[in-house]
């Protein structure tokens, strides 16, 4: 694996000149807000963060995307498909935990299955930069939980560690490794390699949450219906903060919007918290109240995906913790349900 | 506070006992540093949960809606016979008072279904003015101390004045005190500054047309249609929201910018003597979005075309609902 | 009750920015027919004057 190391202060500039070629997507400041969005060509690159506001999985599936577009004909109708529309790009300056979440969201959409052409078109085109977390984490942040480290390479291309004055840059996978001309010339020497092991370990002792996330897949196969469920939702808006700032929350909605003879067919995320969310057409909701919804999301990122992938639809960024409007926190749940 | 904190246990505690309610909404001390949360009493023991300080953000009067609505559509299933009251206790200022009025004025549940303990407030703690005030660190820890909030960072100690980082509603709120309720815990509250209610109002009135556009679209951009503002709101009890309406479907769901343009204008609109301005909305947004500019406008409009503030008397009727042929104006009718 | 709610509308759009001359309102009795034609000239002349409605209409596609 190749091992680079960079000026710290040359990291912007390095995001900016790959902006000049392609699509870079990086934290961007906007106004109190750290958002990953297009970096602009004045932009800057907002890189002194702990992490961003919503989730960057808007890469990869984002809010809203065209399917298809149709049009109505004399000779009936004609389609047109707007699945290979991604252009070549880099996500720049993810955090582990949200690097974590791309690996977890290809075990659904990138799977032997079912193959989600819009999502992996976009992932195949994107290299992901992480930078590793080595500052105080949020008090909130408890991704060692859930499988996942400060100092982690995990769903990167290339992995930046902060080791003091300089990056350590370490080209993870092929695709990362045709970036490499952007780093510089200067290898790393073991001497980096220690410090950044040291670093990790460090990192790692710095996150204070702790969550029994592994323990409660065998409690929740039998307790679907505990009276535990009856409570844990009564303060719930039925908002969806909680997972649209999810990095692994993945669920969506497919509707068409037309207009005269045009069509497009949308998809759009959903939210298992909306009560519209299993709505039937009859008007039937097998899902009646915000009860089976937070049971289902519960369920969904502890029980259905380890049945399904085994793995934990949890990254442990803390999103939800902090964006609830009414703190519910998944990490009391967690608890909870361990003590059922 | 302490004080009024320890009443209102000690009212809970009675109104649960004497089985005059059978469930009190208020707050409790949240799982994160400097934050308190929505909770449901239903024992005398719980009691001991109750908070009440200037974290207690949320206007709790959207759950009394929703919970009266659950229990008459569960009652629709009993025989007539069995069919249980229901009283909901709420812990309530000045501003959730003016929502029950409204709610009642709407014909939403009869008096006798909520049971008013009335606290008086001197404001809450807007959570993004405090974190932007310390440079957006993490809060490992946090208290109140008389004018000051003293916290612990991930940047060391800070501390910050309380009257700087209060909300914007709670600042220039003018009924800080309860309008009305049915016991009083605490006595009332010192006035805020109604005065500058529409400073903010009127700077953006003075603005081009062209600027005001700008400033609603760039706003209403953040906005992930996540739907925050809409379910905090306790004017917004719609049991269909125009936005989850399919035929026909009044606006689109996904994230195009008109989209959240006319959505967000739509729910704005619908405040019409109707917001409280008690800032739930804004609180709860995860992105940020100003919505108190465009509703304070609302409620501008409504004091000053039609003399009304929203809720703030049970024997007003809502606005829209009425006219005035000697008093309102007739400048907006086109007469060419 | 509609003129409260047209008052409060043509208001609260001119706040928002969409200029308050594209938001008309006025009463037409149907034995008017003369007011009614220069209540529409009155109109389009005004809507024309500001150009093609660009705000809070969604481009399709």
């Amino acid at each position: 694996m190749e091992k680079r190391l960079i000026k710290k202060e040359a990291l912007a500039g390095i995001a900016k000149k790959m902006a000049e070629e392609f699509l870079v997507w990086a934290p961007v400041k906007k106004e109190d807000n750290v958002l990953f969005e297009p970096l602009q060509k004045d932009g800057e690159p907002y890189l002194a963060y702990l992490n961003s506001k919503n989730a960057p999985k808007n890469v990869f599936f984002p809010h809203t995307e065209t399917l298809m577009k149709y049009t109505r004909t004399e000779k009936g109708m004609a389609f047109s498909s707007e699945e290979n529309k991604a252009a070549e790009s880099v996500l720049f300056g993810v955090r582990p935990c949200d690097a974590h979440s791309f690996a977890l969201l290809d075990m659904l959409f990138d799977q032997d299955k079912y193959k989600d052409a819009y999502y992996i078109a976009k992932r195949l085109n994107t290299t992901v930069i992480s930078m590793a977390c080595v500052k105080p984490p949020y008090a909130s942040c408890f991704c060692t939980s859930v499988d996942g480290e400060p100092v982690s390479s995990e769903g990167a291309d290339v992995l930046l560690t902060d080791i003091g004055s300089d990056y350590l840059v370490e080209f993870i996978t092929a695709k990362g490794e045709k970036l490499t001309r952007y780093f510089g010339d200067t290898k790393a020497d073991a001497a980096a390699d220690t410090r950044k092991e040291e670093i990790a370990a460090k990192a790692k002792e710095a996150i204070q949450s702790k969550i029994p996330a592994h323990e409660v897949k065998p409690i929740l196969d039998v307790n679907f219906d505990n009276p535990f469920w009856n409570t844990i939702h009564s303060k719930c808006l039925a908002c969806g903060t909680c997972t649209y700032m999810c990095p692994t929350c993945h669920c969506f909605d497919i509707s068409d919007e037309v207009k005269g003879a045009d069509g497009v067919r949308i998809r759009s995320w959903d939210s298992c918290m909306f009560p519209l969310f299993t709505k039937e057409t009859s008007g039937h909701n097998p899902r009646t109240s915000q009860k089976e919804r937070w049971r289902q999301r519960a369920m969904h990122k502890f029980k259905y995906y380890v049945d399904n992938f085994n793995a934990i639809a949890c990254v442990g960024c803390g999103r939800c913790v902090m964006s609830c409007p009414v703190n519910i926190d998944i990490r009391k749940i967690v608890e909870d349900i361990s003590k059922l | 506070m302490e004080n009024i904190e320890t009443k209102l246990r000690e009212e809970a505690k009675r109104l649960l006992l004497e089985k005059k309610v059978d469930v009190i909404i208020g707050y409790e001390k949240g799982t994160l540093p400097l934050t308190a949360t929505p909770c449901f009493v239903t024992t005398p023991e719980e009691a001991d949960n109750l908070v009440w300080n200037h974290l207690c953000t949320q206007n709790p009067v959207k759950f009394v809606h929703d919970l009266i609505t659950q229990h008459k559509n569960a009652q629709k299933r009993v025989k007539p016979e069995d069919r249980k009251k229901k009283v909901i206790g709420v812990v309530a200022r000045g501003c959730a008072t003016r929502s029950l009025i409204i709610q009642l004025q709407e014909r939403q549940y009869e008096r006798a279904d909520v049971y008013i303990i009335g606290v008086p407030c001197e404001g809450y703690v807007d959570g993004k003015a405090l974190k932007s005030a310390i440079g957006g660190v993490d809060i490992t820890e946090g208290s109140i101390d008389g004018d000051q909030i003293k916290m612990k960072t991930s940047d060391g100690d800070k501390a910050v004045a309380l009257k700087d980082v209060l909300a914007a509603s709670c600042r220039t709120c003018r009924f800080n005190n309860p309008i009305i309720s049915d016991t009083m815990v605490g006595s009332p509250a010192a006035a805020m500054n109604p005065d500058a209610e529409y400073n903010e109002v009127k700077e953006f009135e003075g603005k081009t047309v062209e600027e005001r556009w700008a400033y609603y679209s760039k706003e209403m951009e953040k906005c992930i249609r996540c739907n925050a503002c809409r379910q905090a709101c306790p004017s917004c009890y719609c049991p269909t929201c125009f936005a989850e309406q399919s035929q026909p479907q009044w606006v689109g769901i996904g994230e195009d910018k008109t989209d959240t343009q006319v959505f967000q204008l739509m729910r704005l609109y619908h405040m019409v003597g109707r917001c409280v301005d008690c800032g739930s909305c804004v609180a709860v947004c995860p992105m940020g979005v100003d919505l108190r500019k465009f509703l304070k406008k609302i409620d501008k409009d409504g004091w000053e075309l039609f003399g009304n503030r929203a809720g703030s008397s049970m024997d007003d009727m809502p606005p829209l609902g009425k006219y005035d042929e000697h008093h309102d104006k007739e400048d907006f009718v086109f007469n060419p | 009750m509609a003129r409260r709610k047209f008052a409060t509308l043509k208001s609260f759009l001119n706040y928002i920015g969409v200029e308050g001359d594209r938001t008309i309102f006025t009463w037409v009795s149907a034995s008017e027919g003369d007011r009614f034609a220069q209540v529409i000239k009155g109109v389009t002349a005004k809507v024309r004057a500001l150009g093609p409605a660009n705000k809070l209409v969604k481009k399709f596609g």
